[in-house]
């Protein structure tokens, strides 16, 4: 789900470097001292869970996970993923440098959103954490792709088809990001509930 | 080590076993000329194809686009163009995933590929490179934060 380089108009680009500047900075205020090795832990989660690559048909999608990020870190997620993405963009050419901020909100804000929905039901119980995550990582990465595409649309109506063919090409995504986060948030149930404020 | 520690070290360690599918990530294309035609294929580090992707051949001084096709099934492509012409070809299969071939004189005898696929060792160390990197910046930003509360 990277965009890379020369593809987006100028507005989006700056669009996306604002909003994101402004999530990372409500991060850097809310984030506690505590919760530092957590959240880049979850940094290189993301980081890596990009690599993992799956075969659909004739493309290949690859693992997200933000919505666990979103569920775990919070505000700070903004700041987890952005770090994950600059190193990507760094040292693996994946999306680019000037779409770093757009890139980091396409993946960030449906992660907070996720933590804004999902948390508090977690924490009333009123999901079970298997089912909570399974729609965790599903919603947000239909999320993602929706503002993905919107953002490759924002570059003109040529980019249509595309948008539309990297949308469909990830509703697989959705399912299995769903299932491996439900998975991982009953793990982190059963060895450590104080992470999901249970 | 804490549970939470240890929690967050399970998760980091079993992405990292999988991550030597990241081996597979990077895209390649080789191309040559045949019959008056340009020829190519692109392939990912495992092997398998490329397929359905865009390719483009620009004139690598101009950059002006010379010919556009998309890869087959088996992940090859076929274009003609005048021979002769300093040319790049870009294969591009979406999502940053993007390797480029040129030729300064047009003549496969005399072309210089582009490897864009690092090698396993590189990206390998590329790969702890990141993660040592992700805990030395929140390293400082936690030394930040404290200085910033205290």
């Amino acid at each position: 789900m990277h965009i890379s380089e020369g593809v987006l108009p100028l507005a989006t680009l700056a669009a996306g470097y604002a909003v994101s500047t402004g999530g990372i900075a409500i991060g850097l205020q809310k984030i506690r001292d505590d919760e530092m090795v957590k959240t880049a832990m979850i940094s290189c989660a993301f980081f890596l869970a990009s690599f993992i690559h799956i075969p659909v048909g004739p493309a290949h999608i690859h693992l997200v996970l933000n919505g666990l990020a979103g569920l775990l870190c919070g505000w700070s997620v903004f700041i987890a993923i952005a770090i994950a993405l600059l190193l990507q963009a760094l040292l693996f050419q994946f999306g680019g440098i000037t779409t770093l901020g757009i890139n980091t909100l396409n993946m960030a804000l449906p992660a907070l959103c996720c933590f804004l929905i999902f948390a508090p039901l977690l924490a009333r119980k009123k999901l079970s954490p298997a089912v909570a995550g399974f729609f965790c990582g599903t919603l947000s990465v239909f999320l993602s792709a929706i503002m993905l595409s919107l953002s490759l649309i924002s570059a003109g109506e040529a980019f249509l088809p595309t948008a539309q063919l990297i949308f469909v090409s990830n509703i697989p995504l959705m399912i299995i990001d769903g299932l491996l986060t439900g998975a991982a948030l009953q793990f982190i149930r059963t060895v450590k509930p104080e992470m999901l404020g249970l | 080590m804490n549970r939470v520690t240890f929690t967050c070290l399970c998760i980091v360690l079993m992405s990292a076993l999988f991550s030597s599918d990241a081996l597979a990530h990077k895209i390649t294309v080789f191309c040559w000329f045949e019959n008056g035609a340009l020829h190519g294929e692109g392939y990912f580090n495992s092997g398998d194809p490329v397929q359905n992707s865009s390719v483009r051949v620009v004139n690598l001084e101009s950059r002006h686009m010379i010919a556009e096709t998309t890869t087959s099934e088996k992940g090859t492509f076929a274009v003609s163009i005048e021979d002769g012409a300093p040319i790049e070809v870009i294969l591009d299969a979406g999502q940053g995933h993007r390797a480029t071939w040129q030729s300064e004189t047009g003549k496969t005898e005399e072309h210089k590929t582009i490897q864009h696929s690092q090698p396993e060792k590189t990206r390998l160390s590329s790969v702890i490179t990141a993660l040592g990197l992700i805990a030395a910046l929140f390293t400082m930003l936690s030394f930040w934060k404290r200085r910033h509360a205290a």
